[in-house]
């Protein structure tokens, strides 16, 4: 008994909204009747069944009381559902020695993203900590955690966790196209290859078992409602830690979108002359995935910042008109007639990114900087991007 | 190296007396876990060291290093992990030498660890979360295991007793640690009588005779600044902490007394942690009181029950547990204020922030943040901060807005464990404000 008091005692905040809402359906209830008994001794002809209908059969106070019988179980069987389910007392931590009813709702849980890229992409996407449920960062598996933890500190990050792949570091040798391999570390390093392309990429890994996932990793990728490949260097920041068999599996096994940043502009010595779709086909490629999701800039470059890039033998990575204009004609389902599909991934064109002045000092004279305009992804438009994706597919 | 001091699942024993501390910053022998921790490496590494916590998140703001997670991982740096119940750390200079991730284990939980980065990285949101045993099998997959013990005391303690219990063992354990910085008495006042051999006096400490240092049993140490008055007796193995007055007092063996305390009467194999004050007499027996706790003249407890059985104490959250001991007194958490002339029970644990008066015998057990006699009722926050600033204000400590928040924090935590409390009447303000003035007033 004390249970259901208890139970029924949660509307109590609620008795004159419901006892207003009462004495309205009775009103409503009679004016209806008013109505029938009009048509009743107006109307001639009315067919058999209406006489049924409006039990015609018993005496008239038999009929009353059995509706009055047949309304009050139907009332109290929906003030109990409506304790139960509608209404919930919550306490308000911020107003003390007081509770709050408020109505029982669903709301969608802000998502779970997980992030495979090097230190500037995860600084990039690191904004978006606040936003989500839970934002882990899987580091590259040559790369000390140590460092990013300290960068987590020096710009306060908030509800961002910085998750080894593997217990130690692990080196990662490139193979160019030209058979040259080296730390892919350095690849950025030596002017001599830029115009140059990465082939083939190993573990330096020379333990009779192939490197163990650790558990915080393998559950990031389990639990996550969306996988980011990117922003960052493709064969440096994003494609090791795909080298890691138990990582693929579980990327593989997961059912989280899987999307990826494609870089805004190629890499001397790692991805000249690449274009979305070759991005894509590495992915493919040492993953053994195809990303769900592509995210590409669409935003036209000043030909000042090309003129600099180009120096560099670096160029835009945009979506080639040729493959756009092949994708979006090919019959299909509706998805493909809307969207463009490279390589099996939906590519999204959006505005990622914004030009920054970045101030450089040189090895042989650090102490002299000069300011240079160069390309970013920017934070706020990329991680809206992200989340917006998210959030309608 | 960085040190960092965990909680791990069996905080849970201990939540009557830890809602505004963690575990491994209570008090048993001279030093909490986390300070014998940076001063049993800094003796092996023979240089300073510092050891940080990682607790329960409430916590963190004022407990934890103030960069958050960031401060735990160092470039380069190896990380020991520390469980932050462990008593005995004689084991720690032995894990400082071994190879990098190196796990010990108490039976099958996780002691400590020399990690290098990465592998602590791989772990330390499992920590974070209190999941040792998470951390322990993840750490079994990568690093080597050795066990050093079984899992009880002295190298862990399961419940709050067990610190009372084992106190005077580890105030002998402590002695090498104290022997670096507080040099063996050598006064020449006639009034001090010394009886035994380690007796430990800073050289500002003020002993004022006559009084009797007695170290037949165990050590003595008396730290810096600490004042003791005449007419006292202090048995060891004791601890009395830097800035604490011993006013004309009785302190029997196996006690432990924190900095800026104010102890008469009788006290007997008890941990006082700082601030705390029970200046007058009565008798304090086996007992542990957390920081800024204040007791009020000839309170007494009890420590022995008249058919001497097993002394048994309810735990929040776990229910009644038999300690196992004959002798044990009372838990006064942190804040805790007790009135003048009240009798507690073998066992009674008094949650944070209380306030009991007006009564001859307290309850057994006192929810947190609550006050009055008779009738008991939740102690409003604002209040109990407000009392909280006053008492602190006049030992010059700050009351930080971190910590503040962590009082806050307990507050709201603790509320399902008061119920419906009535709700106050204009003579039970007038006592608690009359309580509230006698608490603020020593």
């Amino acid at each position: 008994m004390q249970s259901v008091t208890r139970r029924l005692s949660s509307l109590s905040h609620l008795t004159w909204p419901l006892a207003l809402t009462f004495v309205g359906v009775v009103l409503l209830s009679l004016g209806v009747a008013y109505l029938f008994i009009h048509v009743y001794r107006t109307v001639e002809g009315l067919p058999p069944f209406v006489s049924l209908l409006t039990l015609q059969f018993l005496p008239r106070p038999l009929r009353g009381v059995l509706l009055m019988l047949v309304g009050m179980a139907v009332l109290a069987f929906g003030i109990w559902r409506l304790s139960g389910v509608v209404v919930i007392p919550i306490p308000n931590p911020q107003a003390e020695g007081s509770d709050d009813l408020v109505l029982g709702y669903r709301r969608d849980a802000p998502p779970a993203i997980t992030v495979l890229s090097g230190g500037p992409g995860l600084l990039v996407l690191s904004a978006m900590g606040e936003q989500v449920r839970r934002l882990t960062c899987i580091v590259p598996v040559q790369d000390p955690v140590e460092y990013y933890y300290r960068a987590a500190g020096l710009f306060n990050m908030q509800n961002v966790y910085y998750v080894v792949p593997t217990p130690e570091p692990i080196g990662v040798v490139a193979e160019l196209d030209d058979g040259t391999r080296m730390d892919v570390r350095r690849l950025n390093l030596d002017p001599t290859i830029a115009e140059r392309h990465v082939e083939r990429l190993f573990l330096e890994h020379h333990g009779p078992e192939p490197p163990r996932l650790t558990r915080l990793a393998a559950e990031s990728i389990r639990d996550a409602d969306a996988i980011v490949l990117g922003p960052g260097s493709l064969f440096e920041s994003i494609l090791p830690n795909l080298l890691i068999d138990e990582l693929r599996e579980a990327i593989a096994n997961s059912p989280a979108r899987k999307i990826y940043v494609c870089n805004l502009m190629t890499e001397p010595g790692r991805t000249t002359g690449f274009g979305v779709a070759e991005h894509i086909a590495a992915i493919k490629r040492f993953g053994g995935f195809t990303p769900d999701y592509v995210l590409v800039n669409a935003q036209r470059i000043d030909p000042e910042i090309y003129q600099l890039y180009a120096a560099a033998n670096q160029s835009p990575v945009y979506l080639d008109p040729e493959e756009y204009e092949e994708t979006t004609l090919l019959p299909g389902s509706k998805v493909t007639q809307q969207q463009v599909m490279i390589e099996g991934s939906v590519v999204i064109e959006a505005d990622l990114a914004s030009s920054v002045i970045q101030y450089t000092a040189s090895l042989t004279n650090p102490t002299e900087s000069r300011a240079v305009r160069v390309l970013r992804h920017d934070s706020q438009k990329l991680g809206h991007a992200i989340l917006e994706l998210i959030r309608r597919t | 190296m960085t040190i960092i001091v965990f909680e791990d699942e069996l905080w849970r024993n201990f939540a009557s007396l830890t809602q505004a501390r963690p575990v491994f910053e209570m008090r048993c022998g001279a030093f909490s876990t986390r300070e014998r921790a940076a001063a049993v490496a800094g003796l092996a590494q023979a240089n300073r060291c510092e050891a940080l916590g990682l607790g329960r998140s409430y916590l963190m703001g004022f407990y934890g290093p103030k960069e958050g997670m960031a401060a735990f991982l160092r470039v380069g740096e190896a990380i020991v992990l520390v469980n932050g119940r462990a008593l005995d750390l004689s084991w720690l200079g032995q894990l400082l030498a071994e190879p990098l991730n190196t796990v010990y284990l108490a039976g099958a939980t996780l002691l400590g660890a020399r990690l290098s980065p990465g592998l602590a990285s791989a772990v330390l949101y499992f920590l974070r979360d209190q999941a040792a045993t998470d951390a322990r099998d993840e750490l079994l997959r990568f690093a080597r295991a050795r066990e050093v013990g079984p899992d009880e005391p002295p190298l862990l303690v399961r419940y709050p007793w067990d610190m009372i219990a084992h106190c005077g063992e580890q105030l002998v354990r402590d002695l090498p640690t104290l022997q670096q910085r507080l040099p063996l008495y050598s006064g020449d006042d006639r009034e001090v009588v010394v009886r035994g051999e380690h007796v430990y006096v800073a050289p500002d400490a003020r002993l004022d005779g006559p009084l009797v240092l007695d170290a037949r049993d165990g050590p003595v140490f008396i730290d810096s600044g600490a004042h003791i008055e005449p007419f006292s007796f202090i048995q060891g193995p004791v601890y009395i902490g830097a800035g604490s007055l011993i006013a004309s007092a009785r302190i029997r063996g196996e006690t432990a007394i924190g900095p800026v305390c104010r102890v008469g009467g009788e006290v007997e194999a008890s941990i006082i942690h700082g601030y705390s004050n029970k200046h007058h007499d009565g008798f304090l027996g086996h007992s542990w009181l957390g920081e800024w706790v204040n007791i009020g003249a000839m309170t007494t407890n009890s420590d022995l029950k008249n058919n001497y059985g097993h002394i048994r104490v309810v735990l929040e959250g776990l229910g009644q547990f038999d300690s196992g001991l004959i002798k044990l007194g009372c838990f006064l958490a942190d804040h805790v204020k007790l009135g003048i002339g009240l009798h507690l029970t073998g066992g009674t644990v008094i949650g944070t922030g209380s306030n009991v008066f007006g009564l001859h015998s307290a309850p057994k057990n006192v929810p947190h943040f609550t006050w009055g006699g008779e009738v008991f009722r939740e102690y409003r926050i604002d209040s109990m901060i407000s009392v909280a600033r006053t008492v602190m204000g006049r030992r010059k400590r700050r009351l930080a807005p971190e910590y503040e928040a962590v009082l806050r924090a307990a507050f709201e935590r603790t509320r399902p464990g008061r119920g419906a409390t009535p709700p106050p009447t204009p003579e039970s303000e007038a006592a608690l404000a009359r309580a509230e003035a006698e608490a603020v007033r020593v």
